[in-house]
């Protein structure tokens, strides 16, 4: 044997012994994700499957009924709707406003510290206190909001519990309890942008517009698609703010999806599977979009 | 320093836990669950406090929360639930598997069957098996403010729905830009007040028939059904009903002159100051209707989370709700004296619940509560006020009624007619079908 194919073997053998010792550090973290992502994931695939309720041994097997069950069920389709009306409506507009607050306090001034900050007190704020709060705010007999706009002379401010402008409120109000993690993201990832390339850009006559355009924007767009995509899934999944300040309602006008499958799963006989496949549903459109938001990032980032 | 101060943590921490082990001081502990949040929570409390001072065996540790049903169905079935629930009957089906019969509880102790009325203990039963001792009709009743009535001119109460309409016009007529007053205060997203009014039209209106020959739904064809949702579009429509969720704080604000509610509003009313009466609702052409239910039965029931040790504590506490004494000063309710009487009596008295406890019921001083004694049904009652046969249906049959009001009520046509009601209600029949095809027949 040749020294050489000694250092070879030499070298294989270092190098598998790397590849155990990698995946006994990896070992910890693979259980755990196991333990708590995949079995349940597999095991709401199993429930979704069963016409069941609280008791999971009186559960009978009806294959893809709720599968298809919900495909059929009207007000499913209709919660899917409302769903996706909301994200359409929230989702661009907190990343404009995002935007442009992230541009207005990207300097470190002491103001902009104490309005970073301000701007911040929602997002950690629970979402049912907030729901209460605003349900509070808008409430058509006691809020002020609402005494407001009487004030000013709106005839009908009942928006709340109107079935035309309800949903529009709850917009509103997640997009208050949000748009600061939108705006301290983009901040941080503005303060990253090397001075130079603003140097540069305004050496060449581009004024603070033109810079924001062709340097703030572009630099900042990965942070921007992270943003995107957080948020779209996170209007997808909308619950608690909707739960506490509408119920889902008026005449069912705020039921998003998870509202929807919630009330399926805890206010129904018998209906912890079919809620289970909604969430399927649910789980596979999130997918889907998360898919697509990746390709169209890789795409288009040069990062 | 700051080891010091971790140490000064931990040693805190844990004397906090001592001190709770110490709060409970080797009792058996019954933990105890219920949806109880309104004005009458603070009075379940106070009794429940009673009782843990009353003796030395027994501690319950009573959870009142609106979570209630999300956290029974999810700790169920892996028996971290609480051991004592207060649960309407309706419910029994959903969790059934999870409930432990109370098969020892007449024996062991001083309750007798015989003390309880037949028809609402029976309700309890399920297959040969008692799930639960009854705690408390929830009864709907009409409750009104006297100002308010006083200073539209109007002497009595309305006994008939076209008297409500009325005495709501001559009410609303009281508001001003800066106070709205609502001679009507019915909630369209509130399914139990719905269903108290609709039924007073007359009406078995949801799902009527039976295990033998089948069930149907009955919204179609069903002219009770109809003038009463004619009757709560119109009150809306002409401005005597608000478009609320909220009416509870309106009526005591003295924002509202009519509306119907159950004995959990009495608490928030008397705390707020306003001067108010209690009757029952009234009926579509004022007659007796005394046969027809106005509430569903709630009762004590034990899950199986309950060790043997937990359930006969849980047992006690049960028996003392019935035999044992009160409070001495009752600080929710007023003008009542309820020394002397069972936790049991003065829950009825104060709150308004009708009893399905016999000697309570003959006891004087329930005889002496008129509205107690007028709304207490007959022998041959329906003792639910869901009408669905059985009690499978309730929260599908409940969801139906939900969507259909509210959406009559805002969006159906204006001057609305029968054929209108109709056509409305196609789709909901066929809600209905499919639930009963599901469940049932």
């Amino acid at each position: 044997m040749t020294a050489a194919v000694k250092k070879r073997r030499r070298s294989r053998s270092f190098e598998r012994k790397l590849e155990r010792t990698a995946y006994v550090f990896i070992a910890p973290a693979a259980i755990l994700l196991i333990i708590f992502c995949i079995v349940p994931m597999l095991g709401s695939v199993y429930v979704s499957m069963q016409k069941m309720g609280v008791d999971l041994s009186k559960a009978e097997y009806v294959g893809l009924d709720n599968y298809t069950k919900a495909l059929a069920d009207r007000r499913f389709i209709q919660s899917i709707g409302i769903t996706l009306r909301y994200t359409a409506i929230e989702v661009p507009l907190q990343m404009v406003i995002g935007v442009v607050l992230s541009a207005l306090l990207a300097k470190n001034t002491l103001i902009n510290r104490i309005m970073r900050s301000i701007y911040f007190l929602p997002v950690v704020a629970s979402a049912v206190t907030v729901g209460v709060t605003w349900q509070l705010v808008m409430h058509s007999n006691i809020g002020i909001f609402t005494y407001w706009l009487k004030q000013l002379g709106v005839t009908d401010p009942n928006w709340l519990n109107n079935t035309g402008t309800a949903l529009y409120v709850v917009v509103f109000v997640a997009i208050w309890k949000t748009f600061g993690i939108s705006a301290i993201i983009l901040v941080s990832a503005i303060q990253n942008v090397p001075d130079s390339l603003f140097e540069a850009a305004a050496i060449d006559g581009a004024g603070k517009i033109r810079q924001f355009f062709s340097v703030t924007l572009p630099s900042v767009m990965p942070s921007f698609w992270f943003l995107l995509m957080t948020r779209i899934i996170g209007s997808l999944q909308m619950f608690d703010i909707v739960y506490t300040m509408t119920g889902g309602g008026p005449s069912r006008s705020t039921t998003t999806m998870v509202v929807y499958i919630y009330d399926q799963a805890f206010n129904s006989m018998n209906k912890t599977g079919y809620a289970t496949a909604m969430s399927e549903f649910l789980f596979v459109f999130i997918m889907f979009i998360t898919i697509i938001m990746y390709t169209i990032m890789n795409k288009t980032s040069d990062y | 320093m700051k080891k010091l101060v971790a140490l000064i943590l931990s040693v805190a921490m844990l004397l906090s836990l001592v001190s709770v082990a110490g709060a409970e001081g080797g009792k058996t502990t019954v933990v105890f669950w219920n949806s109880w949040t309104g004005g009458d929570g603070e009075a379940l409390q106070a009794l429940v406090d009673k009782f843990n001072a009353s003796q030395d065996e027994v501690f319950v540790d009573m959870t009142r929360t609106t979570s209630f049903g999300d956290m029974l169905q999810t700790a169920l079935p892996t028996n971290e639930a609480a051991d004592l629930i207060l649960l309407n009957v309706n419910d029994m089906n959903r969790y059934d598997g999870y409930l432990r019969p109370l098969t020892t509880i007449f024996d062991n102790t001083a309750l007798k069957a015989e003390d309880f009325s037949p028809a609402y203990l029976n309700m309890a039963y399920k297959d040969g098996q008692l799930y639960g001792i009854p705690f408390q009709i929830s009864t709907y009743m009409m409750y009104y403010n006297k100002d308010l009535l006083a200073a539209a001119g109007i002497a009595e109460p309305p006994t008939t729905f076209e008297g409500w309409t009325e005495a709501a016009e001559k009410i609303s007529a009281l508001s001003t830009a800066d106070k709205p007053i609502y001679g009507s205060g019915l909630f369209y997203c509130y399914n139990g007040q719905n269903q108290s009014v609709i039924q007073r039209f007359g009406t078995d209106y949801l799902i009527v028939g039976d295990a033998e020959n089948g069930f149907k739904a009955n919204l179609l064809g069903n002219e009770a059904l109809a003038s009463a949702l004619i009757w709560m579009k119109n009150l809306y429509d002409n401005g005597y009903n608000p478009k609320e969720r909220d009416i509870d704080s309106m009526m005591a604000a003295g924002q509202i002159g009519l509306m119907t509610n159950g004995g959990w509003l009495k608490g928030t009313l008397d705390a707020s100051g306003i001067n108010y009466g209690i009757t029952r609702l009234p009926t579509a052409k004022g007659d007796d209707l005394a046969d027809w239910a106005l509430g569903d039965l709630n009762c004590f029931m034990m899950t199986t989370s309950a060790s043997d040790e937990t359930a006969a504590a849980a047992e006690k506490f049960i028996e003392w709700w019935f035999t044992g004494s009160g409070l001495e000063a009752q600080e929710v309710t007023q003008n009542v004296d309820y020394s002397g009487m069972t936790p049991n009596a003065e829950w009825s008295i104060s709150m308004c619940y009708l009893n399905a406890y016999l000697p309570t019921v003959a006891s004087p001083e329930y005889q002496a509560e008129q509205i107690l004694v007028d709304l207490t049904p007959s022998e041959t009652a329906q003792v639910q006020m869901f009408t669905a046969p059985g009690t499978l249906f309730f929260s599908d049959a409940a969801s139906v009624q939900a969507d259909f009001v509210e959406n009559w009520v805002f969006n159906g046509p204006a001057n609305p007619t029968y054929d209108d009601v109709q056509s409305f209600l196609e789709e909901y029949q066929a809600d209905l079908e499919d639930y009963i095809a599901e469940y049932y027949n």
